[in-house]
């Protein structure tokens, strides 16, 4: 019966690996006939050497039903050495080893440190490796934060290997995807999410999953809708034409302090949109010139009745986004977009529903040269023309009577005349 | 007749002087209000701020301008339905000798002219004041409510003629605020003359030499009417 099982044993761990390696078969009720005594630990000669395996825990985990042996080869009985060679999970996993090796990861082996590449144990653990939906996973959503936070967490590794993002760990863990992997939400974006796994690769690589290029696909994992409408907009669109200045998700969302746009504090907060979001591109003259756009739309919002309230800070009035769209940004010629002159009425109606055709046969953005504008700016210079010669006038008038009146009032209280 | 038995002249009935305060006050507030609207990230604007909202300020804006429309109605009512009303009405209509009263005053000042100008009621200084008001709270009033309730001013135009508004609201503003600043308070409160109060908004009358100084055209025929009662 015993062989039976050992038999049994030894084809379905060849069936679930992918390159079976010669091991000796000792029962593990044999090992934990030591190693289940956490006394045992006290032997350890460092403190890196692992003794001690709880078998109830080791039984649990995804390889519980692995010989011990299967992966520390080197024991060949009972009775073995002290020092036992390093396991190698490439024996089975050796998709994973390839990924990691050609991953920013595996640069770190051929480079300058590669004491600082991190072991499959790094971030996986040895013993109790849970399935990474399990929230005892150190891979799971809740955990992967602190495991990542080892070495990126560490000021000296950082600027040892130049990583240029700004507290990228203490960032995320207050952002809405820490904050949602915190509470325990087992689909809340871990690091692993938007970086890769395994294969991830530096964002300047075409293939990394956080490419410019790649990002909307990366963000539309979870983001389906926010996406398919982003993907259809002019900014997608440019993007992927090669004008690498138009924004890709994170370029109006942040990457590692992402906020809701609930919060006031965040860009995307209707209060913050023009300013923080649009404006940095659309105001600034180098990069609007190299488009062959115009820059004097945000500074004729912000003279706007819209602009003046949201810049004192009403939340309810019209943002770049109310009228344009958020995701979906679309000329005015596309007859999908929201300032196409057929959507126009629509579009304003949202906050005015009594609105006219005239409405939206007006200029929005009033802009020098056209005819809306010259008339403005005539009624503008007559009234500063009115103010100046009328306060002027009255200025001058007053101070004559001034001067007399106060002369007169001097001669009579010196001179008594 | 006062503590010092000086004879007194009613300028201002009790009603008169309220309509005058009501205005006063609500003219001042939307001043502020106004120009912390136009300014939002001004400091003076700070006690009007709550929270992160510009909304105090626009709703005491709206507020102020409730009051001082209606005081406007009133007024209206109170000039053609009272006769104290046309009284004032008709001693305020400007007639041709008001811009020769200026003229003459002008020279007068200049030491050109010796003769003093004698004035009647109001002067012409008051005269221009009161229909330069008139002028201005139309103005104001048109281009307020159309962007009060642009909701219903956009059924029939177009957004242009908000932006219109918007222009002349404020240029508006800023012509009725130094035009009270210069000319209506050098009048009744920086004029060595009167400095430093004109009391009359206070307690309704003139001094007989606050008439003498400014109204001597009408003292004269105040006086005259008096004399032929008494013979």
């Amino acid at each position: 019966m015993k062989k039976i099982l050992i038999c049994l044993g030894i084809s379905l761990s060849c069936a679930f690996t992918i390159k079976a390696q010669d091991f000796v078969e000792i029962e593990n009720s044999e090992c934990f006939d030591c190693h289940n005594d956490p006394e045992i630990q006290e032997d350890a000669t460092d403190s890196t050497q692992v003794l001690f395996v709880d078998e109830e825990k080791f039984t649990n985990s995804i390889h519980g039903d692995l010989y011990c042996t299967e992966c520390h080869t080197d024991v060949t009985d009972t009775d073995h050495e002290e020092d036992l060679a390093k396991v190698k999970c490439a024996n089975c996993h050796e998709d994973s080893e390839e990924d990691i090796m050609a991953s920013v990861h595996g640069r770190l082996a051929m480079q300058e440190y590669p004491e600082d590449l991190p072991k499959c144990s790094t971030c996986h653990g040895t013993h109790y490796i849970a399935e990474v939906a399990d929230t005892s996973s150190w891979m799971s959503s809740v955990n992967q934060v602190k495991v990542c936070k080892q070495c990126h967490g560490d000021a000296s590794m950082i600027k040892r290997h130049n990583i240029a993002a700004e507290s990228p760990i203490e960032n995320y863990i207050k952002d809405v995807h820490g904050k949602l992997a915190a509470s325990g939400d087992e689909n809340a974006a871990a690091c692993s999410n938007c970086h890769g796994g395994h294969k991830m690769l530096p964002h300047t690589d075409p293939n990394s999953t956080i490419n410019r290029l790649n990002l909307a696909t990366t963000c539309g994992e979870c983001h389906e809708e926010q996406t398919e409408q982003y993907l259809i907009s002019k900014h997608a669109k440019s993007l992927q034409e090669g004008s690498l200045d138009a924004p890709a998700c994170n370029d109006c969302h942040l990457e590692h302090h992402i906020i809701s746009k609930n919060d006031p504090m965040s860009p995307t907060a209707t209060v913050n949109v023009s300013l923080q979001i649009c404006s940095p591109c659309h105001a600034s003259e180098r990069l609007m010139n190299r488009y062959g756009l115009l820059t004097d739309r945000v500074t004729s919002y912000e003279n706007s009745y819209h602009g003046l309230a949201l810049r004192g800070g009403k939340a309810t009035v019209a943002n770049c986004g109310s009228c344009h769209g958020v995701h979906a940004v679309l000329p005015e010629s596309d007859p999908r977009s929201m300032i196409n002159p057929n959507n126009l009425a629509a579009t304003c109606g949202e906050c005015h529903p009594n609105a006219s055709e005239n409405f939206a046969n007006s200029k929005i953005h009033l802009i020098a040269g056209t005819q809306e504008m010259n008339v403005l700016s005539l009624v503008e210079q007559v009234y500063i023309w009115l103010i100046f010669i009328v306060i002027g006038f009255m200025l001058v008038h007053n101070s004559l009577d001034f001067y007399i009146k106060s002369k007169h009032i001097r001669s009579q209280r010196y001179y008594g005349r | 007749m006062d503590a010092n038995n000086q004879k007194l002249y009613l300028r201002w009935t009790v009603n008169e002087r309220i309509q005058h305060w009501l205005l006063a006050i609500s003219f001042i507030v939307l001043v502020i209000s106004g120009f912390a609207l136009r300014y939002p990230d001004t400091w003076w604007a700070i006690p009007m701020v709550v929270g992160d909202s510009i909304d105090l300020r626009s709703l005491v804006h709206r507020i102020a301008a409730t009051i001082n429309t209606a005081v406007a109605v009133y007024h209206v009512g109170y000039l053609f339905f009272t006769a104290r009303g046309r009284f004032q009405l008709k001693q305020l209509l400007l007639k041709p000798e008001d811009f020769r009263h200026m003229r003459d005053k002008i020279l007068q000042n200049l030491g050109v002219k010796t003769k003093p100008v004698l004035f009647s009621h109001y002067t012409y200084w008051e005269k221009f004041e009161y229909w330069a008001l008139i002028w201005g709270t139309i103005v104001m009033l048109v281009t307020g409510l159309s962007l009060w309730f642009e909701n219903i001013f956009l059924q029939y135009l177009s957004l242009f003629y908000l932006d219109v508004a918007r222009v002349i609201h404020y240029y508006e503003a800023i012509l009725a605020s130094l035009s009270i600043l210069v000319w209506h308070f050098y009048f009744v409160i920086a004029n060595p003359e009167t400095y430093p109060v004109n009391f009359s908004m206070f307690n309704g009358y003139l001094t007989h030499e606050e008439m003498l100084a400014e109204h001597e055209g009408e003292l004269k025929s105040i006086l005259e009417k008096e004399h032929k009662t008494t013979i």
